[in-house]
């Protein structure tokens, strides 16, 4: 049990971290915008927890001028897509060993 | 136990956001219905005004011939693409609406890009065969680039579309055999398969 509660990602237990992350599992790449709209949140809000994952190399960010207007988009890397799979097989098995 | 409800809590926000980010959710099966309508009408003006359901070589040489035919045809389809496209955006802005998701986001745009794509192709291919005096393999080139829009776009909606697109180039294939039954296919394709495919799809995922 305490083996699995470690392996539970603290910087996913945050609800805005938690959806970034989920979305981009499964987008190539998603824009600023797009992101904050999805997850129904403000810029400030999305910024400051997308700095975090930044810092730790969960995310890279890609910036572009796209019409005069800068257009930040989003991929996961390698060690993100690692940490989050780790994280969903500790939620899982956490779940299982609860309902035993 | 609420740390379960926790943990199931977050496991549906993770599942909820991933189909969310990669399904465009605002079409509605009753876009299809009135596209197959709009077909359907546009079959019955076509058909009346050739005075025959087959296109056989007499009635394609004669739209050849007549200038007029032409006209009428092409002014027939495009009322019905336009007449289909506006409805279904209105359709698709009053379910976004109603459902308070956003109309232009990334998914709708991959949406977009993917269905339309094929599709402004096949209007190109299509015209060509008309300037090459090719009309009877119109059908069939409009039943096949239908088709694979419809494939090409369908991962990116709940509706299961890639049936109905499958269908549409098992028809275009025929059309390909059998020109002569161009018209008739087109009614199946464009007419009943979408209202067909609309209704059902109307039940099961709006109902």
């Amino acid at each position: 049990m305490k083996e699995i509660i470690a392996q539970i990602n603290k910087v996913f237990e945050n609800k805005t971290r938690l959806g970034v992350m989920s979305a981009l599992m499964v987008n190539t790449s998603i824009d600023f915008t797009d992101l904050r709209d999805l997850l129904g949140i403000t810029d400030g809000n999305l910024a400051s927890n997308i700095y975090l994952l930044e810092r730790l190399k969960y995310l890279k960010v890609k910036k572009r001028i796209i019409a005069r207007k800068m257009r930040t988009s989003y991929s996961i890397t390698e060690s993100g897509r690692r940490a989050f799979l780790e994280h969903l097989k500790a939620l899982e098995s956490l779940i299982e060993g609860l309902n035993r | 136990m609420d740390k379960t409800n926790d943990h199931m809590a977050n496991i549906e926000h993770i599942r909820s956001i991933m189909e969310k980010s990669t399904t465009f959710m605002s079409l509605t099966g009753l876009s299809g219905v009135m596209a197959g309508l709009y077909a359907m009408l546009a079959f019955a003006l076509v058909t009346l005004k050739l005075n025959s359901l087959l296109l056989r070589e007499d009635v394609l040489r004669r739209i050849t011939a007549e200038n007029g035919l032409q006209v009428f045809m092409a002014v027939v389809l495009a009322g019905a693409l336009a007449l289909t496209l506006l409805t279904a955006l209105a359709l698709t802005i009053r379910k976004a609406r109603k459902k308070g998701q956003p109309i232009s986001d990334g998914v709708s745009k991959r949406f977009a890009v993917h269905l339309f794509l094929p599709l402004v192709a096949g209007g190109l291919f299509v015209l060509a065969l008309a300037y090459h005096g090719q009309l009877g393999m119109v059908s069939s080139a409009m039943l096949l680039f239908f088709g694979l829009a419809l494939i090409n776009s369908g991962r990116f909606v709940l509706m299961d579309m890639f049936w109905l697109g499958t269908v549409e180039i098992i028809l275009g294939l025929a059309a390909a055999f059998w020109p002569s039954l161009g018209l008739v296919l087109w009614l199946i394709g464009f007419g009943l398969a979408t209202i067909a495919y609309g209704t059902l799809m109307y039940f099961k995922y709006e109902r």
